[in-house]
């Protein structure tokens, strides 16, 4: 009896390896976080001052710091698993190669997922020592920052993987934008829930990069409180529900 | 009983539904260990959907089919493990270099790291991209992209290899390197099921083969049986001016020596195994055409008798 | 579809260069009706996109992020309202960003992908004509883009003279003269991996950091020095004074270096153009 594959870790060597020669265009792709905290934490900063969050006042570089790091899990994991996805499974079939070896399609599916939220993970890894260079780390609780961070680019790569299984041409990835950059912007990444009029609470509480952005942001100033538990329990459901739901669909697709 | 199992593919009523449209429609056919199987049919066919259902990518919609005498719905994972699939379109990887290629893809059978270099080094010399494997995939020609293909699906050194269209879209050089590798294979053991739209490539390759169109077989036999049955090697394509004259002596060269005319509205087929000789012939008879064309006999030709001139027109 | 005024414009015999040659300004038009044509269909929802985006900006950071600014600092920007203060700063990056980035994809794709601008060069247009007619493009594209966020602006209560009529111009300068250096840089690049790097270490902290959002003295000394050599800081200065009704002395700088660094640009281009497609 052969050997009969070995599971998803493959896939993710793949994009090891195709990326081996091009870290440098990877890497670079955490240059955005960092020029936001550098142009609206320090540049806008002074201008902003304090915010208000709760009862505390928090600096404003810490504030936005914490956004910009949820921001880049989301990033990264999204350029992953949608566009390079998207090329892999329509341009260049590459995943239709994987299928007619012992791969299943839950084991390619887990080595992309998994590849995109390593490219989320790193980006936000690199970001939280920026932000530890810049002083905006002011608790303790910030080591739980980078497995949240994990979770969050969980919760997009799924997101991302189950909205490409729906893509037809690149100029569907349009539609994509609008509505990542919007979620970036106001899901208190730049600003607090509370400018917000009232009946606006709930829509922006509903986004997955809110909860992202209020889990990371009570780690690194260090309110934590039981609604964070609330907040992991949110994403960790996002990303089975999107997880399932993308394994079922891509097994309709490809096995048809 | 253990013959059956022995075989490494037995199809029985094989159906493949898309929707209201019959890809296959109950077609049977069974491969014997070491065979080179070959499937002709044109476009839409349903040589590509068979050729899926056996790689265990598309399931079947009724009939049966086993692979290694295993069931491609439930035991996918095995027979994939002993299958080789070369596909319609090359779909190598982009991002990777050919060598690379061949590495990761072992990697998907479970190959351990440090085996995979030798192995694709190998496998390059076998299919004389020895100096390629540094190159990347896109400035491969077209050739060369095949054999990478083919030993791409080599890497698990597979008990039979699926090949669809290989040779489609290759010029002459290529197409006869790919044959000579091919044979080679056949000659180490390996069964080949191949499909193709060219009767000179089923001729060189395949010991057995079927004849599909609109999803059913319509002929089935050894490459010489199907050629004598239904065409000759060559066919020779002339053009006459309106002298009747020069048709009235083709026709009777060719009663004499019991070839077949088929009458198109602008030339004459004639279906010969030996073009050149025919057309001497008629030169030395008195018929002088036009212009004259020899070609080796294909596809068309045979369905030309199987199905009639409704296809030419 | 058939011919287009630009086909045939383009389609005319060598044979009689002489006089074509005459007419080098309809030439690098039919480039441009060729591109309008070309792109037609695309109009609709590359407008909302674009329109998408400096709106969120305006909106988020404007007021959202506004809203925590106090009085006192606002007085200092010389302004009634955070909103009034980046709005017109958003318009002239955001002009600034679509210029250069089509700069880097769409001339890449010109060239090579698409192969246009090959058949173009078939035909009497020579390689530095073609070099122009593209930027003049880019230029029209930051045009449509700045214009419509200008509308957005004015519904928004941020232009408070007709003087603001004027920045749809500058959107023009500042967009030509980013994106000609860029496009004379990509027709010699060999690879199109590059773009991503190029798009986050230059296109986007010009995009951040040109006082669109916060003056540039409220960075470090360097910085802020560098940020005031780079045309898009002087489009954002010239059009939020135009937009605040008051044009000074000052603005004329301003336009002058945006129209020297233009001219060097498509001086750049031509040069560029001849030296990588005449071959």
């Amino acid at each position: 009896m052969k050997a009969l594959g070995a599971g998803p870790l493959p896939v993710f060597e793949r994009n090891a390896v195709a990326f081996r020669n091009q870290w440098w265009v990877l890497l670079s792709g955490v240059a955005e976080p960092i020029l936001y905290l550098l142009g609206m934490g320090l540049g806008l900063g002074g201008l902003v001052g304090d915010v208000k969050l709760e009862a505390h006042l928090v600096s404003y570089p810490v504030f936005v710091a914490a956004g910009l790091m949820a921001s880049s899990a989301m990033n990264g994991a999204i350029f992953e698993s949608t566009f390079n996805f998207f090329f892999k499974m329509k341009e260049t079939h590459t995943i239709d190669a994987m299928l007619y070896t012992p791969l299943r399609m839950r084991d390619v599916l887990l080595g992309e997922v998994g590849w995109s939220v390593a490219r989320g993970g790193v980006y936000s890894a690199m970001f939280l020592v920026i932000a530890l260079a810049f002083g905006t780390i002011e608790s303790w609780w910030a080591a739980l920052s980078l497995p949240s961070a994990i979770l969050i680019a969980i919760v997009f790569s799924s997101m991302g993987t189950f909205f490409t299984t729906y893509v037809r041409t690149w100029a569907d990835f349009d539609l994509m934008q609008l509505a990542i950059l919007p979620m970036f912007m106001c899901s208190t990444t730049f600003f607090p829930l509370s400018v917000y009029p009232g009946w606006a609470h709930p829509i922006v509480q509903a986004t997955p990069l809110y909860n992202g952005v209020a889990l990371i942001r009570d780690l690194h100033t260090g309110l934590v409180g039981w609604h964070d538990v609330g907040h992991v329990l949110y994403l960790v459901l996002m990303g089975v529900l999107f997880a399932w739901l993308t394994i079922r669909r891509m097994s309709n697709l490809f096995f048809a | 009983m253990w013959a059956v199992v022995d075989r490494p593919l037995v199809a029985e009523g094989l159906t493949k539904h898309f929707g209201e449209f019959v890809a296959v429609d109950g077609i049977s056919f069974s491969v014997e260990p070491g065979q080179t199987f070959g499937v002709l049919g044109p476009n839409g066919a349903g040589k590509s959907s068979t050729m899926k259902m056996v790689s265990t990518v598309s399931p079947r919609t009724g009939g049966c089919l086993q692979v290694f005498g295993l069931d491609p719905e439930t035991d996918g994972r095995q027979i994939r493990s002993r299958l080789g699939v070369v596909p319609q379109e090359d779909i190598l990887d982009v991002d990777l270099t050919a060598r690379e290629n061949l590495m990761i893809y072992q990697r998907y059978f479970g190959v351990p790291w440090k085996q995979t270099r030798a192995k694709a080094d190998q496998l390059l010399d076998f299919m004389q991209l020895g100096d390629r494997g540094d190159s990347k995939v896109e400035p491969l020609s077209g050739g060369m992209k095949r054999r990478l293909t083919i030993a791409r699906a080599l890497v698990n050194d597979p008990e039979m290899l699926l090949l669809d269209e290989p040779t489609t879209g290759l010029d002459p050089q290529a197409r006869h390197l790919l044959w000579e590798r091919l044979y080679r294979l056949k000659e180490q053991g390996v069964t080949l099921l191949l499909t193709t739209h060219y009767m000179d490539e089923a001729e060189q390759l395949a010991d057995r083969l079927v004849i599909m169109d609109n999803g059913v077989i319509v002929a089935e036999g050894s490459p010489s049986e199907l050629i004598s049955k239904h065409t000759t090697r060559e066919v020779v394509e002339l053009r006459f001016d309106d002298d009747e004259h020069n048709a009235a002596g083709l026709a009777q060269v060719a009663s004499e020596a019991g070839l077949r005319i088929d009458e198109l509205p602008d030339r004459h087929l004639v279906y010969a195994n030996d073009g050149d000789a025919l057309i001497t012939h008629l030169r030395a008879s008195g018929v002088h055409p036009l212009g004259t064309y020899v070609r080796r006999s294909s596809l068309e030709d045979v369905f030309l008798t199987l199905t009639g001139r409704s296809l030419v027109e | 579809m058939t011919a287009t005024p630009a086909r045939e414009g383009l389609a005319q015999p060598t044979a009689q260069t002489p006089q074509f040659r005459t007419t080098r300004w309809a030439a690098m038009s039919a480039v441009f009706l060729h591109q309008l044509h070309r792109t037609r269909r695309a109009w609709g929802s590359s407008l909302a996109a674009g329109l998408a985006s400096p709106t969120l900006f305006l909106f988020a950071i404007g007021a959202g992020l506004g809203s925590q600014i106090d009085d006192v600092e606002l007085a200092a920007l010389g302004v009634d309202s955070y909103l009034d203060y980046i709005g017109p700063g958003v318009l002239i990056v955001t002009a600034m960003q679509v210029a250069a980035t089509e700069s880097l994809w769409a001339t890449m794709g010109m060239l090579r992908w698409g192969g246009v601008y090959q058949a173009v060069l078939a035909t009497p247009i020579t390689s530095a004509e073609l070099g122009v007619a593209h930027v003049i493009w880019l230029g029209f594209r930051a045009l449509v883009a700045g214009g419509s966020f200008l509308l957005v602006l004015a519904v928004a209560g941020t232009i408070a003279s007709w003087f603001g009529v004027l920045i749809a111009l500058v959107a023009v300068l500042v967009a030509w003269s980013h994106a000609a250096p860029l496009v004379a840089l990509t027709v010699g690049l060999k690879q199109e991996n590059v773009y991503p790097m190029i798009s986050r270490v230059v296109i986007f902290p010009l995009f951040l950091f040109s006082g669109a959002f916060f003056p540039v003295e409220d960075m470090p000394r360097a910085v802020g020095a560098f940020a005031k050599i780079t045309p898009s800081w002087h489009g954002v200065e010239l059009a939020r004074h135009l937009a605040l009704g008051g044009p000074g002395r000052v603005d004329i700088i301003h336009s002058g270096y945006l129209v020297v660094v233009c001219a060097a640009g498509f001086f750049l281009v031509q040069r560029q153009f001849r030296k990588h497609l005449d071959v």
